[in-house]
């Protein structure tokens, strides 16, 4: 069995101690900031001429006269009993409209995430058979920000085929999942590249292989297995660029999608959405780089014993 | 120690010339984000390129070449800020984890660390611009991390180094110790990372400039001339073409300089071989 495998009780435990802390930080730091804005919400709702009584009568209705901290414990137990507040753009309640639009990005995301895989383990063993290729020209690439290819795309795919995003959204789609397979296609390949040619410390088993004279499709063979965690950790890691890459895309392409809602919601300061988002994103987040740790730390400990 | 120390100089001789550069970029970036806003000249509204206006002219008839050099030098400005004070933090940080390697304090940092860069910087970014937090300060609070994770662990194993400990038995303080003994050896691991830091924080300042964050009124922008793809798009591409590659070209540099500077620095992937 494999090491992660044996340690999944600890390993969930952990995880679900890191979800919560993180979401705890993450909610306190919005609602700090948030209540760090010198706007106040029930002179805002009864307007500039209202009575300061009925001001003050609001502010106690509100609970915003309680302390801070009393505050901020009942708006997360209102969190966590599903109330992220009503969108007023949306006009509905923010959790409901940021859950309808999650499964289609997701689904992007799933698409991207595989073809990068697909690319990425294409370009990595071409590299190894050609032995020309820089991987640091991978990362270069790698580094290109997903809105500035997306804006790209924008313009050549409607100087190109006449197509806007309207009146052919099937290509803008194929253009998203493109773009945001990129990040984990060039990460699977950089990792390839860089276990195949050698670049990380040899192992013994590899070097045995070498001086044994093993045939090449034999050091090949053990050079994937050996790169194996890695792929799967740089894989794990690179949601965070794809989820970013999906979520411009989706704006700037105008498609259905969290990340146009999302950012439209940061633009008009739709705070409910906003922090509704946000708390999903870190619960989908969270156990995709508690995955790749673990899997790193399989490559560490399998390192060490090669050693 | 000091062959250590030279043969790191010696190996980095040649990405060393492309930090000059980079130091160059930024003191350049730091003149022109002096020069005053282009003045709005209504009779000349969205000309093409020409030889007087190389890349034409924008909807109020500002040189859209003007704007963005003046944008570009901004955003290059507060992104190299922002790595070298995000870089400073991490690496004080890193210092204090690497003093307490696995101790109570090292944890609470990598729990915050782990936290923080769970997300996408640009997203967590927003999130605290929409509270209307200065966006600078965000991005330093963000960046921290991957420098801190670098120093940590690199000060952590020379601190364990023959030198190190013969040091610490001649009674050195562990301060003086990590300043004299470890630091100098750490530096070639550590500026790659905050290269790789400027070239995010870059990046962010960008794209929060292109969703309307952080842009002063009259002020040209990257981001916002970005953004004008969005508006007008292939009637007037020369507006934000420009910007477009510029921004897709120094991040790429960013990372090209802080990939020959990992492989050529004495440990580097490199050197495995």
């Amino acid at each position: 069995m494999p090491d992660f495998v044996m340690g999944w009780p600890i390993a969930l435990g952990i995880l679900a101690v890191r979800i919560g802390f993180s979401a705890l930080l993450v909610a306190f730091a919005v609602f700090a900031a948030a209540s760090a804005v010198p706007v106040d919400p029930a002179r805002a709702l009864l307007g500039p001429m209202a009575d300061e009584a009925a001001v003050a009568a609001l502010r106690g209705e509100l609970g915003m006269e309680a302390p801070f901290i009393i505050q901020f414990m009942r708006w997360v137990m209102r969190l966590l009993h599903g109330d992220f507040g009503y969108s007023p753009f949306h006009q509905r309640p923010a959790l409901d409209v940021v859950m309808d639009l999650v499964p289609l990005s997701l689904s992007r995301l799933g698409l991207s995430m595989g073809l990068g895989v697909l690319i990425g383990a294409l370009l990595g063993f071409q590299t190894f058979s050609a032995r020309a290729f820089s991987r640091t020209l991978y990362s270069s690439t790698l580094a290109v920000p997903a809105f500035a290819l997306a804006a790209c795309s924008l313009w050549l795919a409607a100087r190109t085929f006449g197509a806007t995003p309207l009146s052919a959204p099937w290509l803008y789609q194929v253009l998203t999942i493109g773009i945001a397979a990129l990040p984990t296609g060039l990460a699977v390949a950089t990792t390839l590249s860089q276990w195949l040619h050698g670049d990380r410390p040899l192992t013994r088993t590899r070097q045995y292989l070498e001086l044994a004279g093993a045939p090449e499709h034999v050091i090949v063979r053990n050079l994937v297995r050996e790169a194996t965690p890695a792929t799967f950790a740089v894989t794990a890691n690179s949601i965070v660029p794809a989820l970013t890459a999906v979520t411009f895309c989706e704006f700037v392409f105008s498609l259905k999608g969290f990340g146009a809602v999302f950012l439209t919601a940061c633009q008009k300061s739709d705070l409910p959405i906003v922090v509704a988002g946000t708390l999903i994103t870190l619960a989908l987040l969270i156990p995709a780089q508690a995955l790749s740790e673990q899997l790193s730390s399989v490559i560490g400990r399998r390192l060490a014993r090669a050693h | 120690m000091n062959s250590y120390l030279q043969s790191s100089v010696a190996a980095w001789r040649a990405p060393i010339s492309a930090w000059w550069v980079l130091a160059a970029l930024w003191v350049l970036s730091v003149l022109l984000a002096l020069l005053p806003a282009p003045v709005p000249v209504p009779s000349l509204k969205l000309l093409g390129p020409s030889l007087i206006h190389w890349l034409g002219t924008d909807e109020l008839g500002r040189a859209v070449g003007y704007m963005t050099c003046i944008g570009t030098a901004r955003s290059l400005r507060d992104g190299f800020a922002i790595a070298i004070v995000s870089g400073l933090l991490g690496l004080v940080a890193g210092a204090v984890s690497a003093l307490r390697f696995n101790g109570l304090v090292d944890r609470a940092l990598a729990l915050v660390g782990d936290t923080l860069r769970s997300f996408p910087t640009v997203l967590l970014a927003l999130l605290f611009s929409t509270v209307g937090l200065p966006i600078v300060i965000i991005l330093i609070v963000l960046l921290w991390v991957p420098v801190w994770r670098v120093s940590r662990s690199t000060l952590a194993f020379l601190l364990a180094e023959p030198y190190a400990l013969r040091a610490r038995l001649a009674g050195q303080p562990m301060f003086l110790i990590l300043l004299r003994e470890t630091l100098p050896n750490a530096w070639p691991a550590i500026l790659p990372t905050v290269l790789i830091v400027a070239a995010d924080s870059f990046v962010a300042l960008v794209a929060l400039e292109f969703l309307g964050f952080g842009v002063e009124l009259g002020k040209p922008s990257l981001g916002v001339l970005l953004a004008r793809v969005l508006t007008v798009g292939l009637s007037a591409p020369w507006i934000w073409i420009p910007a477009t590659l510029l921004t897709m070209s120094l991040v790429g540099l960013f990372a090209f300089i802080a990939d020959i500077t990992e492989k050529n620095r004495p440990g580097g992937t490199t050197q495995c071989k």
